[in-house]
């Protein structure tokens, strides 16, 4: 079965290097997402892996073949484009069918395919069309037939919902989890959205710098980020990054004071934390509660701007000294501008990163987090 | 917005947003404009009229009488074979010239190589190159190896005066062309040569027209190296022709008229497609960065 | 076929036009500008007499003449006129009253006119229209009673140099025209708009919108009217013969004079080599002002 398997893959431009040594293991069926801000190198390592860049170190198995030096079109590989790259001289049948005729194979079995792939994707009655005559969906999965005609071991999908307008975006999104559903492929998907790369994904990679942040499944990625970078990339609202100082160090955890004369004991291991030494405090803006506290820790919070969405609420505040912090509430939470509310902290929920980034760990991964974490968000 | 500004407003039937005029303005404006039209059509105008005009008539602005002894002066003359020359010298030229750009534009816009800087500012420097200072070493060169007075020699000529400018246009066009339609050939199985012969040459069809139409016209027109390198009669060019007719002492200025007429209305018929092309894209080109 | 011969072989051709039609050539010119070759004698080649020719050349008067000649009145008159009238008959093209009157297209394809005659031709209409004893415009001085006597203004000292600009404007203003006007069109609308909310005339909407806008386009036909006029042979030679007498002798007629009519084919070489160095130096501001910025993706 056909995983595909990155070692050590670099890639240099000249004297810049834009990707550095990835190591990615992805098993037969899964759905990985690769996300990252733009110029993080995620278009330049799935160009490495669909053979349109040759990689500079490193190897990439398919199945436990090494295809690095492999010509593109004979990896196995199919690529939806970001704007599709449909050959605008050929009808969509043509351009569906291409592969297979480059390939040698015979007339009436690129027929039955691509009349297949249309049925699959709902275009079959605009076969005869050119690309100009169609809308940006139906381009979209024209783009999406080329690649299953070729029935290929993995799929690469490179940005391919960025064109759309949103509610299209939303479709196509369920489309393709449909479609990784009912066929036979590993996918591999670049995008730098990350509610895409939630919503979608086995696995994300995250890509900063040309380097592998994390990698795991979304709800790894979202519970314990391997670093503040993560952690402010993944959810939305973004993570609040509060900087705070550490206070004391003991075997069942860290103590901390952050703005806002906040005191929090959290339960992540010290290993060499000192007092004194600066950290940066995460909340997820939806893990923060407002209202009277019947336990744990609260601040108070000088709300300055609040964004209702209708089903939940957006809270812009002050806390303490001018840092800023954003609250997610229930929609129907009666709290405006102007006003100072308190805002309770679960000392279980909170994140704790070193200067340079880096999460402490914490000292037990129990369910509850878990569960809670789920049901919130 | 004030209710005077408003009223300075008209939104035109096609949306546009058009300012109310000044009715002496648009007098002026209008007059200005017919005037330069004059200006730029006249000569023109005269030409064609003048090809039809008997001698006695032709430096009369009043009087017309109609004639096609001109024509029959010129054909006689031999200006078929200037046309046959002309024709049979620009248009193979203009398939070599276009086939060598396109595949030389291709590599400049598509692929990295050491060199490439040096080689593509060549070629795109030769655009300012000064035809003139070739004539003379071509002329020696073409003496030695017994290329003067030969088709081969005009065209050879033709191609590399006509070259720089093809690569400017097209690298321009293919500009225009996503990379991604290579790339996507490329995942499709396509080699770097069907990758230029069965996607990209199809798609830039139309800038290969606009392009080889400019080098025909360029060549078409062509005097210099056809007047230093062409001295049999039998071998020359319509612009040597035309020109030949005021080699008398007297100038036949019907003969003349008629053909220019003949040389000018083909560069006419093809003008008119390129035009917007043309200019379009060296606004755009300067306007892009 | 190799893959890696890709590049190598799809440069071959222009390789081989850029070798033996330009940098071959261009050597070989200098090489024979250090030499008497004749006309006559090219079988037997001329004698190496070192700088001899540049000196001679250098030290002629004649020669600053027909440096000025070119320099002042067939490029920088001609360019500057050309410029100058271009932009105003772009801005009358695109000005709301032929835009009202749907005459913008029409007097684009007026100009086409003009624009696809060939240069020879041209030359060839006006020396009709400027004739000296039947031509059409001194027919019609005399007859607005004007002018008493026809005026040659091809021959005329003092108007040959207007006639001649006259000519090469009416040739190759359409082109000026046309790209000034296609950047004019591509200001976008918006930026007027909003120059008219902060309460900009019409008059500092030119300033402060248009002619910024169009400004790269200005440059880069500056640059490219420049290379065309400064190398250009064809309207001085068919107009004038650089006559009267060597009066309107530019650059271009000179080696052409000097090679083939007197023969000197080695003098007349280290002329083309004289202009080929002044060419050099607007050929490395239009690289690296227009070329560099215009490729800079693929470069």
């Amino acid at each position: 079965m056909a995983g595909l398997s990155l070692r050590g893959v670099t890639k240099q431009f000249g004297s810049v290097t834009a990707l550095t040594e990835i190591d990615l293991e992805i098993t037969h069926r899964e759905f990985v997402v690769i996300v990252g801000p733009s110029g993080c190198g995620k278009s330049t390592l799935l160009r490495v892996i669909a053979g349109l860049e040759q990689l500079s170190a490193g190897e990439i198995y398919v199945g436990d073949q090494p295809v690095h030096r492999v010509p593109a079109a004979k990896r196995g590989l199919a690529m939806v484009f970001q704007n599709y790259a449909l050959y605008p001289h050929k009808t969509v049948a043509q351009n569906m069918g291409f592969a297979l005729k480059m390939a040698k194979v015979r007339r009436d079995e690129i027929d039955r395919r691509v009349v297949e792939a249309a049925r699959i994707l709902q275009i079959e009655d605009l076969l005869e069309r050119k690309p100009r005559q169609l809308s940006g969906g139906q381009r979209q999965r024209v783009a999406i037939g080329r690649a299953i005609v070729r029935e290929p071991k993995v799929f690469l999908f490179d940005e391919p919902l960025s064109n759309l307008d949103a509610a299209l975006r939303v479709d196509m999104r369920v489309e393709l989890a449909k479609l990784h559903n009912s066929i036979d492929a590993t996918m591999i998907y670049v995008t730098h959205d990350q509610v895409e790369a939630m919503t979608m994904a086995d696995k994300i990679v995250v890509l900063r710098g040309g380097r592998a942040e994390q990698v795991g499944s979304p709800m790894d990625l979202y519970h314990r980020p391997a670093n503040a970078f993560v952690a402010g990339f993944i959810g939305s609202p973004r993570m609040n990054q509060l900087p705070a100082t550490i206070s004391a160090v003991s075997s069942s955890g860290v103590s901390i004071t952050a703005p806002g004369g906040l005191e929090l004991s959290l339960p992540v291991a010290g290993h060499d934390a000192r007092p004194g030494q600066p950290v940066t405090l995460g909340l997820r803006p939806e893990h923060l509660t407002v209202g009277p506290q019947s336990g744990g820790t609260s601040l108070d919070l000088d709300v300055y701007v609040t964004e209702p969405l209708g089903g939940e609420t957006i809270l812009y505040g002050h806390i303490g000294d001018n840092s800023t912090l954003v609250v997610k509430v229930p929609g129907g939470t009666d709290v405006g501008k102007g006003q100072r509310v308190p805002v309770g902290v679960v000392p279980a929920m909170c994140h704790l990163f070193t200067e340079d980034g880096t999460a402490f760990t914490p000292l037990h991964t129990n369910d509850k987090v878990e569960r809670i974490g789920a049901s919130s968000s | 917005m004030s209710q005077a500004q408003v009223a300075a407003h008209s939104v035109a039937l096609d949306g546009e947003i058009t300012f109310r005029r000044n009715p002496l303005i648009d007098v002026a404006v209008l007059a200005t404009t017919f005037v330069v039209w004059a200006f730029l059509i006249f000569p023109a105008v005269w030409i064609f009229l003048g090809s039809f005009k008997t001698t006695e008539t032709m430096f009369a602005a009043t009087t017309f009488s109609f004639t096609l002894d001109n024509y029959q002066t010129i054909f006689r003359a031999g200006f078929g074979r200037f046309i046959f020359n002309s024709l049979f010298i620009c248009l193979i030229a203009v398939v070599i010239s276009t086939f060598v750009s396109v595949i030389a534009s291709y590599v400049f816009s598509r692929k990295r190589f050491r060199g490439k800087r040096i080689i593509f500012g060549s070629v795109i420097l030769g655009q300012l190159f000064p035809w003139i200072i070739l004539v003379t070493p071509l002329f020696i060169m073409f003496a030695r190896i017994g290329l003067l007075n030969s088709y081969v020699g005009m065209i050879l000529s033709y191609v590399a005066i006509s070259i720089p400018f093809s690569v400017y246009l097209l690298v321009g066009y293919l500009e225009t062309v996503p990379r991604e339609l290579d790339e996507a050939a490329v995942m499709d199985g396509c080699s770097q040569f069907q990758i230029v012969w069965t996607i990209i040459f199809p798609i830039m069809l139309p800038g290969i027209v606009a392009t080889a139409t400019y080098a025909f016209l360029l060549m078409w027109t062509e005097f210099l190296f056809a007047l230093a390198f062409l001295t049999k009669t039998s071998l020359k060019t319509m612009p040597l022709g035309l020109a030949q007719f005021f080699g008398e002492q007297t100038v036949d200025w019907g003969a003349i008229m008629a053909a220019s007429a003949v040389t000018t209305l083909p560069a006419l018929i093809l003008f008119l497609p390129l035009q917007t092309k043309l200019s379009g894209g060296l606004a755009a080109g300067s306007v892009k960065g | 076929m190799g893959e890696r011969m890709f590049v190598p072989l799809m440069l071959a051709p222009i390789f081989f036009f850029l070798i033996f039609f330009y940098g071959y050539p261009t050597l070989f010119n200098f090489y024979n500008s250090l030499t008497d070759l004749s006309l006559l004698g090219l079988k037997q080649g001329g004698a190496f007499i070192g700088l001899r020719n540049y000196v001679e050349l250098l030290s002629s008067k004649d020669f600053y003449r027909v440096l000025w000649n070119t320099l002042f009145w067939l490029t920088a008159v001609s360019v500057a006129l050309r410029i100058v009238l271009g932009l105003l008959l772009a801005l009358l093209l695109n000005s709301a009253t032929l835009r009202h009157y749907r005459l913008t297209t029409a007097s684009r394809l007026v100009l086409l006119v003009p624009w696809a005659t060939p240069p020879i031709v041209a030359v060839v209409v006006w020396r009709w229209l400027l004739d000296g004893r039947q031509g059409v415009i001194n027919k019609a001085l005399e007859g607005l009673g004007l002018i008493d006597t026809p005026i040659a203004f091809l021959a005329n000292v003092d108007t040959i140099w207007p006639a001649l600009i006259t000519i090469i404007a009416w040739n190759t203003l359409p082109l000026v025209t046309l790209t000034f006007l296609a950047g004019l069109q591509s200001v976008p609308p918006e930026l007027h708009e909003a120059a008219e909310m902060d309460g900009a005339n019409a008059i500092n909407r030119f300033f402060h919108v248009t002619l910024p806008h169009l400004m790269p386009t200005v440059v880069v036909m500056t640059l490219l009217l420049i290379f065309w006029t400064f190398n250009n042979f064809v309207y001085i030679w068919l107009a004038t013969g650089a006559g009267p007498g060597l009066f309107t002798n530019v650059l271009a007629t000179e080696i052409y004079i000097k090679g083939f009519i007197d023969f000197e084919l080695g003098f007349s070489s280290a002329v083309g080599m004289v202009m080929a160095a002044m060419m050099a130096v607007f050929g490395i501001l239009y690289f690296r002002f227009v070329a560099l910025r215009e490729f800079r993706e693929i470069l």
